[in-house]
């Protein structure tokens, strides 16, 4: 019950400092930081937060072939791979 | 885990192919919110840029030299821009009695967060709807000096792409009065810009690049020419006059709507 409960308070933490990553840190840190949490713990809401972000400062520029919301794709596609790589190597 | 791959799945796709439009209310909502954490951020570096300058012994020297930089810098562009007037007169003769109410409709910005918010050189201002910004109306900097476009309006800000955000294309003409020369300048990111020209054609390190509008607004500078001898085509290398990572005020020229239309343009690069 308590690992549960510090899982859930460090989640909660990593959550915070993600959505602050969004309004304050360049855009390289959010990138990082997001992926490496939907790869390793499958923290869903990472990708609103990417949503987010794309609401902020989305365009649809030539660099991601028009795409506005190119980092709530990229999110899915590292979550996607995330609960593919945590069933291979069956880690919950 | 199919469940969930299929759902994030439709999801993906759902935003690929539909690409919905983001609701203005979480729009502005999102933006109401961020406009006071840029502020602060903004204030934090600069105060912090402060107090680190000022630790340094040899603060007097490095503010000299700052100086000194600045005014090197702003004597550069005046020199672009007298070769850019040089040619606008000349343009300008057969085009008497036109009213320029340029000034009346600039409005000065700060820049809220600049350049490392995105991958695509991407600046948010301070001014938006509730000024009358809308989208397309050109930013300068420093009067006249283009550096990109108003993206999105929210209400009390805005988003501002430039036009060295990569592989984004803008009609420009490179050279003097005498040569100048219409490209298709395509952006490599950080204010820096390519584009081919016909190597017969006499362009040169230091030459002006201005938007291909009425009034030739300033816009880069010719930093390289690369000519191949096996290539039909010269590569130029041009970047804005100004620092766009570094920016702190624009200008909004409202009512100055631009509008490229590359595609209306010759583009050497395609011809290639």
């Amino acid at each position: 019950m308590k690992k549960k409960n510090n899982t859930i308070a460090i989640r909660l933490i990593l959550d915070g400092l993600m959505l602050l990553s969004v309004f304050l840190l360049p855009w390289w840190c959010t990138f990082a930081i997001g992926a490496v949490l939907l790869l390793l713990s499958g923290s869903y809401e990472i990708i609103l937060a990417g949503f987010l972000w794309d609401t902020l400062y989305g365009a649809p520029t030539e660099l991601f072939f028009g795409i506005r919301y190119i980092l709530t794709v990229i999110f899915i596609v590292c979550a996607i791979l995330g609960v593919l790589l945590r069933s291979v190597v069956k880690v919950r | 885990m199919l469940l969930t791959c299929g759902i994030l799945l439709a999801v993906l796709l759902l935003l690929v192919i539909f690409e919905p439009p983001v609701p203005a209310p979480i729009a502005n909502a999102g933006h109401a919110v961020g406009a006071p954490l840029w502020q602060l951020r903004s204030d934090v570096v600069a105060a912090a840029y402060g107090a680190f300058l000022s630790l340094e012994s040899k603060q007097a020297l490095i503010t000299e030299n700052v100086a000194l930089r600045e005014e090197t810098s702003s004597l550069r562009r005046q020199v672009f821009q007298t070769k850019l007037l040089e040619r606008e007169n000349i343009e300008l003769k057969s085009l008497l009695g036109r009213r320029d109410a340029k000034k009346d409709n600039d409005l000065l910005a700060v820049v809220l967060r600049g350049t490392d918010t995105t991958p695509y050189d991407l600046l948010i201002i301070d001014t938006g709807g509730d000024e009358d910004v809308v989208k397309g109306d050109l930013v300068t900097v420093d009067g006249d000096v283009a550096i990109g476009s108003v993206q999105e309006v929210f209400a009390s800000t805005a988003t501002v792409l430039l036009f060295s955000a990569p592989r984004e294309k803008t009609p420009v003409m490179i050279g003097t009065a005498s040569s100048s020369v219409p490209a298709i300048a395509q952006g490599q990111g950080g204010g820096t810009f390519l584009a081919l020209v016909p190597r017969e054609v006499p362009v040169a390190q230091g030459d002006p690049v201005s938007l291909s509008t009425l009034d030739a607004t300033l816009f880069a500078q010719v930093e390289k020419v690369e000519i191949d001898p096996a290539d039909s085509f010269a590569h130029v290398f041009f970047k804005n006059p100004v620092n766009v990572s570094t920016l702190r005020f624009v200008t909004v020229k409202k009512k100055y709507i631009w509008q490229p239309n590359a595609a209306s343009i010759p583009s050497y690069e395609e011809k290639k």
